[in-house]
């Protein structure tokens, strides 16, 4: 798996405190990952940092799987 | 040898003049900010408190806070160009409210309007005294230099002290600055809710439990910024009564919606706040806004309707971030400024859950002057509860103190007696007896009389600790 992935990944198991092996593309973050919103906020907030990005909260709220989030990050990171 | 009369010691504790302190509700003090009583009156949207209201709130001594949300909708030109008209409304509702009294004047910006920047700039602009910002999370982008510079306050509302905590470690980490204050809601609250549904009667979320739990997670930043942070409980607040059950969980104020808009100077129409007076319990209930929050509301003949078919309408400008404009079956906003003008059929009220307590409409000088009035009501009570034990000391001991007074004189006549007819026995025994028995008993009553002015003064000090607190 690439940089990003593993980057978010742990991000996530991190701020939301899951295992990593838990952490799948398709994994979604409310369902699977017990994600609410403010921990969504906070995990947002936390990618941003790591990455020196900025992800538009309109963005942020379409991230249903972490496969999304990953994909959105590497449109970024392409441009 | 000393006289020690129960009625010399009386006189003497009057001589002291014990002035027990004032039953007076104590301050809010944000910052340098101080507003005479702890009410800070409710940011309640579309248009419901404007100037008209927040002024009479802040002139009477409490925070008047101005509704940004929509308050175009009072200008002509909301439909084409909405962010301009809520910008000049804004604009006018401060410079009149500021006109109106010299109080303290708030502005409650949903962090959630798209907006909410030029509504935020705007209020700096204006210089108001406070901003509070809730649904959503004020931390991203916000002008704390600009906010400092021009000495405003910032109060966040919260529901959950997780919330305030992710709020405080956030503007710490970004600007190195916290807030100033923070409005803690509980789910008995009106208007878009920030619990789900399912939540709602969930004893986790309730009033009682959060503003202890946020009170003391914000204890650190206190120390570490070396300024209070005041907790303001709201949601469900309805007496005085009320507001001093607040202040004891820890709360140093209260923000009061639902009782403000029964007053005269409430900026909506007088159908509204009549609704307001109808309400019965059973007309509250919870709905499921277009925003995709929960919300209490009256359920009227409009959300009946709306709750399952399209309500014809066009979206304004999509005035608000997490509105589906497209999936909605009305528009919240127009919904709400029809109400706020009386036209209920096309609309609804947002309101708290005490709603059909209300009876009637009030000038908000007498609603505030009842607030202050059931306060100083529950404090007096407390006190007498309180106090009611060391009441009953007090009257234990003045009862042997009286004996002793008594059996001391029996002492003292015998004593005489035996000097005078000069033998060395009485009936009551020798006169070396009568002077140790004279000596033990005289020490007795200073005893006594020590202990019945320390339960004075333990009287003193619960009262005064009780409401100074």
């Amino acid at each position: 798996m690439d940089e990003v992935y593993e980057k978010v990944k742990k991000l996530i198991a991190e701020k939301l405190e899951v295992e990593e092996d838990k952490i799948k593309p398709e994994a979604s973050f409310r369902q699977d990952l017990g994600a609410d919103s403010l921990d969504t906020y906070e995990l947002v907030y936390a990618i941003e940092e790591e990455m020196g990005i900025t992800i538009p909260d309109e963005k942020a709220n379409e991230f249903e799987t972490v496969g999304d989030a990953v994909e959105f990050l590497k449109s970024q990171s392409q441009e | 040898m000393t006289e020690y009369t129960y009625d010399n010691f009386l006189s003497y504790i009057k001589s002291i003049k014990i002035s027990l302190p004032s039953f007076k509700m104590p301050k809010l003090q944000i910052g340098n900010l101080t507003a005479k009583l702890p009410i800070i009156q409710g940011g309640m949207g579309v248009g419901i408190s404007l100037s008209g209201l927040a002024s009479a709130v802040a002139e009477n001594g409490g925070i008047g806070v101005i509704a940004a949300n929509g308050i175009g909708m009072t200008e002509p030109d909301y439909f084409k160009d909405g962010r301009a008209a809520n910008i000049r409304a804004l604009r006018k509702e401060i410079r009149k409210a500021r006109a109106a009294t010299d109080g303290i004047i708030g502005i409650n910006i949903m962090v959630a309007l798209n907006d909410f920047y030029e509504l935020l700039q705007t209020s700096i602009e204006e210089k108001v005294d406070l901003i509070i910002m809730g649904a959503g999370l004020p931390v991203k982008n916000i002008p704390v230099e600009e906010i400092r510079k021009n000495n405003i306050k910032v109060a966040p509302i919260v529901s959950t002290s997780r919330a305030a905590q992710l709020i405080f470690k956030m503007w710490k980490r970004i600007y190195n600055d916290v807030p100033d204050a923070i409005i803690v809601e509980g789910p008995e609250a009106g208007g878009h809710l920030g619990v789900t549904e399912a939540e709602i009667n969930d004893p986790a979320v309730k009033i009682e439990k959060v503003v202890p739990q946020v009170r003391e997670a914000l204890t650190p930043y206190e120390t570490e910024y070396n300024r209070q942070i005041p907790v303001i409980a709201a949601g469900g607040v309805f007496t005085g009564e009320d507001i001093h059950k607040m202040l004891r969980l820890g709360a140093q104020a209260v923000q009061m919606g639902t009782r403000f808009v029964a007053t005269d100077e409430c900026d909506a129409d007088v159908r509204f706040k009549e609704a307001y007076v109808a309400a019965r319990k059973e007309d509250i209930g919870i709905i499921k806004s277009p925003v995709g929050l929960p919300g209490r509301a009256i359920v009227n003949g409009f959300l009946e309707k709306a709750a399952h078919t399209q309500q014809p309408f066009k979206c304004p400008w999509q005035c608000l971030a997490g509105c589906k404009a497209d999936q909605a079956n009305y528009c919240i906003s127009t919904a709400l400024n029809n109400a706020r003008q009386g036209k209920l059929a096309h609309g609804f009220a947002f309101v708290g859950s005490n709603v059909h307590r209300v009876e009637k409409i009030v000038p908000a000088a007498e609603l505030m002057g009842e607030l202050e009035t059931g306060y100083m009501r529950a404090l007096f009570l407390e006190m007498n509860e309180t106090l009611a034990d060391v009441m009953e000391r007090i009257r234990e001991l003045k009862g042997e103190y009286r004996i002793a007074e008594a059996k001391l004189a029996r002492i003292k006549a015998d004593y005489e007696q035996a000097i005078a007819s000069r033998i060395q026995t009485v009936r009551a025994g020798s006169i070396g007896v009568l002077r140790d028995e004279y000596k033990k008993t005289a020490a007795r009553l200073t005893e006594l009389r020590l202990k019945i002015t320390d339960h004075v003064f333990e009287t003193y000090s619960v009262l005064s600790e009780g409401l100074l607190k």
